[in-house]
């Protein structure tokens, strides 16, 4: 036999082969289409099944019924609408000769002509506490007579000694809490292997974190106040 | 040692000559594998369009085949979804191959919901090649028939339409036969829309407003001991119906089981002699055409004599009358002498102008065709004008004050959500009244409910306008003195409406709380005031009229009793 016969045999095999490669993954991919194309309607089937569950979930008579029976809500009505005409104009500032020192606790450039500013009053929290603490700002006399920025002392406002109530259903307002959110039982510590980081969240009305700056502590005192420390 | 042979002459031309036609074979063949070649090159390195255009025709072979396209979803204005289809299973049996009837009976009993013993017998020893056990069954209960393994029992896949609403749009939704075609409602006149599958219907109405107006409807047919009662809100301004209710209403989900009775949409279909609301009609048009202003007064003391009818108020002032104290009095005699004043077909042509004598335009196929006196005598006008003697649905009277308090253009009700996002509340159509006409209408509808007999109609924190409406229902030829027919229509806010809410009680029947009334200022109007005082924050519409709104001051000169006449005499007609 002639070598290019053999050649051309050869290559007539190769042809071959590689058709029918070619023609298997063709079929392959025609399977496979068609499996995603079955499952994809079989998804969009439970998509619409689940829509139709989520929508019969939603019917307004459903969860009229649930906010009843485990939300304080009241439909609102129309008076408790107001225009952001109607809220009150912020009074202007006052001048006062002493210097009242800002709650903030930041560092503040003092002049010398006092001119100060107001103290303001403590973010109006939702009263969580039974008895919310008052905050008393200290006013400081303070004689300053160059213009130097003069750091201002660490601001002093006494708290009083939160009351250690628990916050319990019980002792809040009832107006403001609804009766069914009570926190979960704090759960007790028994084992000895617990972590001090873990004991110490377990009882957080033991001990108190203690924070290095003013600032932290400022903000600590904060939060004592509000009964969440 | 190889042997050389010499080829001679003829042999030699042969061989030649297969040689030629060997290698011409061999160029046919050589051209055959360029063809392919190249055709293999242009799809492969030359792609875009020819390479797609074949992939789009390929279609897997195996993939269920869909006769018929999934129906599609209605939707509510917000997006909720109030029909559906879903794919369910029917059950059928091949009778023929079936062996033991009675046990794969009593097996099928205990799984599916409907159908006796006996009559799964009946079907299953029928031996027909082909009959229906049962049609859309649940998923669990396919798993579990299915797992009985008995011969001869098939499922086939059919689409079961779904309202997750239930009974609460049913009038509304419609519903559909077992091949899931529209029989009523929504359903019937989209047909062809949801049919095709791929474009969604979403409604005008709120499934919220709709919930509010039912629950208070029911609550309102419940106390009163109603046999029926109607409920629409409708968007002045776009014509959108929010919320539609008339009850009794049914479950679409077993249409088979409702009665006529409770299928009957009262809304749309039924057509009713309004009463005393008509008078918002009567006096728009005398105010329209000019002949009587608010300074015009009538005398309301003596009743009308009209042949061997008499007209005459319930409760009435029995004096001389102003146009709005006749409003707001609700005064027969004074609507009827007002009507008078535009002569014999002032009040025909202008209840004409307000669709009073054809059908609704609207895209609902249950529409009910308004009856009314053929031909129009004057006797006719009089009654007219207070309601009686002429018959429309509950849609005509919602797009006819529409138009009253929009501004005065009519515009074309809609029960699908309209598409232009009508920001400026600008109403769009063809105008029927004068926009001063409009102004005063909305005085005398607000005027109602602060001093008039619609004052249970008011609404803590808006300003809500209206007419009472209580027509005694005729049983044959006479009026039957105790059915009522008790309705209030409630317009809010004020300032610009936007909302109109209607509440209908059919034969209410007074209580000891409402001291033996069962009017529409004392059935009815609590009712429009309870949905109103909810679809106001819902809606967030903020309280309008600023305190030195006073609509008793504004119209001081016009009436001659103090604000705040006594509830008691909150009875009219």
């Amino acid at each position: 036999m002639r070598k290019t016969t053999l050649l051309w045999l050869l290559l007539a095999v190769f042809c071959s082969a590689i058709l029918f490669h070619t023609s298997q993954q063709v079929t392959d991919g025609k399977a496979r289409l068609a499996s995603l194309q079955n499952k994809t309607q079989d998804e969009e089937e439970s998509i619409r099944v689940l829509q139709a569950e989520w929508s019969y979930l939603n019917q307004p008579a459903r969860l009229e019924k649930l906010v009843k029976e485990y939300l304080a809500l009241e439909p609102m009505q129309g008076r408790q609408f107001a225009k952001l005409a109607d809220i009150p104009e912020k009074e202007p500032e006052a001048v006062v000769p002493e210097e009242i020192v800002t709650a903030a606790g930041t560092t503040e450039a003092v002049e010398e002509k006092p001119v100060v500013t107001v103290a303001p009053k403590p973010a109006v929290v939702a009263p969580v506490i039974a008895k919310p603490a008052p905050v008393v700002a200290k006013v400081v006399t303070k004689t300053v007579t160059k213009t130097v920025a003069v750091k201002a002392p660490a601001p002093v406002i006494k708290i009083q000694k939160p009351v250690e109530t628990p916050i319990v259903a019980g002792n809040l307002p009832k107006t403001l809490i609804p009766v069914a959110a009570v926190p979960p039982k704090q759960a007790p510590v028994t084992k000895q292997e617990i972590g001090t980081k873990q004991a110490a969240a377990a009882k957080p009305t033991e001990t108190r974190t203690k924070f290095t700056n003013s600032t932290q502590r400022k903000f600590g005192d904060v939060m004592q106040s509000l009964g969440l420390e | 040692m190889s042997v050389k042979q010499v080829i001679s002459g003829s042999e030699a031309s042969m061989l030649s000559q297969s040689r030629k036609r060997l290698a011409l074979m061999g160029a046919v063949f050589f051209l055959g594998y360029l063809a392919v070649s190249l055709r293999l090159v242009d799809l492969t390195l030359m792609r875009d369009k020819p390479l797609e255009r074949a992939t789009s025709s390929i279609s897997a072979e195996n993939i269920k085949p869909l006769t018929k396209p999934l129906r599609g979803s209605i939707f509510d204005r917000n997006g909720e979804l109030m029909a559906t289809s879903l794919k369910m299973a029917s059950v059928y049996a091949d009778a023929s191959v079936i062996e033991n009837p009675k046990q794969i009976a009593s097996d099928l009993v205990k799984i599916l919901s409907e159908g006796s013993k006996a009559d799964l017998e009946k079907k299953l020893s029928s031996g027909k090649k082909f009959i229906w056990l049962a049609r859309n069954i649940t998923p669990r209960q396919e798993y579990a028939i299915n797992a009985l393994g008995h011969p001869g029992i098939g499922f086939q896949e059919e689409d079961r339409r779904i309202y997750p609403a239930s009974n609460l749009a049913s009038h509304i939704l419609g519903y559909t036969d077992v091949d899931s075609s529209g029989i009523s409602g929504v359903e019937k006149f989209y047909n062809k829309q949801l049919a095709e599958g791929d474009d969604p219907v979403t409604l005008s109405i709120d499934l919220r407003i709709q919930h509010v107006l039912h629950k208070e409807l029911v609550a309102a047919q419940e106390k009163f001991s109603a046999k029926a009662a109607i409920g629409m809100v409708m968007d002045v301004n776009t014509g959108e119906i929010v919320a539609m209710v008339s009850l009794p209403d049914f479950d679409p989900h077993h249409p088979g089981k409702a009665t006529d009775n409770s299928k009957f949409n009262r809304g749309t279909l039924g057509v009713f002699e309004m009463g005393s609301t008509f008078k918002l009609f009567s006096t728009a048009a005398a105010l329209d055409s000019g002949t009587v202003n608010f300074s015009s007064t009538f005398d309301a003391a003596v009743p009308i004599k009209y042949g061997r009818f008499t007209i005459s108020d319930s409760h009435g002032k029995h004096r001389v009358l102003t146009v709005p104290e006749i409003f707001i009095y609700s005064s027969n005699i004074g609507t009827a002498r007002m009507a008078e004043t535009m002569g014999p077909d002032g009040l025909k042509d202008f209840y004409k102008r307000m669709g009073f004598f054809t059908a609704v335009p609207v895209n609902f196929p249950e529409k009910g065709l308004p009856l009314y006196p053929k031909p129009w005598r004057d006797i006719s006008t009089l009654t007219a004008s207070f309601g009686h003697g002429i018959a429309v649905s509950p849609l005509h009277l919602m797009v006819a004050a529409s138009a009253l308090v929009n501004g005065g253009i009519m515009v074309k009700p809609s029960f699908v959500k309209s598409s232009h996002n009508n920001l400026s509340l600008t109403p769009i159509g063809d105008r029927v009244i004068k926009p001063q006409t409009s102004d005063m209408i909305r005085q005398l509808l607000e005027l109602v409910v602060a001093d008039g007999t619609g004052s249970k109609g008011y609404v803590d924190g808006y300003n809500v306008g209206g007419k009472t409406g209580t027509a005694e229902k005729t049983s044959g030829k006479r009026y039957d003195q105790g059915a009522l027919f008790s309705s209030f229509l409630g317009v809010f806010p004020m300032s610009h409406p936007r909302y109109a809410v209607l509440a209908i009680l059919d034969e209410p029947k007074a209580i000891k709380e409402t001291y033996g009334y069962a009017t529409g200022g004392w059935v009815s109007a609590p009712v429009v005031a309870k949905v109103i005082s909810q679809m106001g924050p819902l809606y967030q519409i903020p309280p309008d009229f600023d305190s030195s709104h006073d609509i008793n001051r504004d119209m001081a000169m016009y009436l001659k009793e103090a604000k705040g006449a006594p509830v008691a005499s909150t009875g009219d007609h």
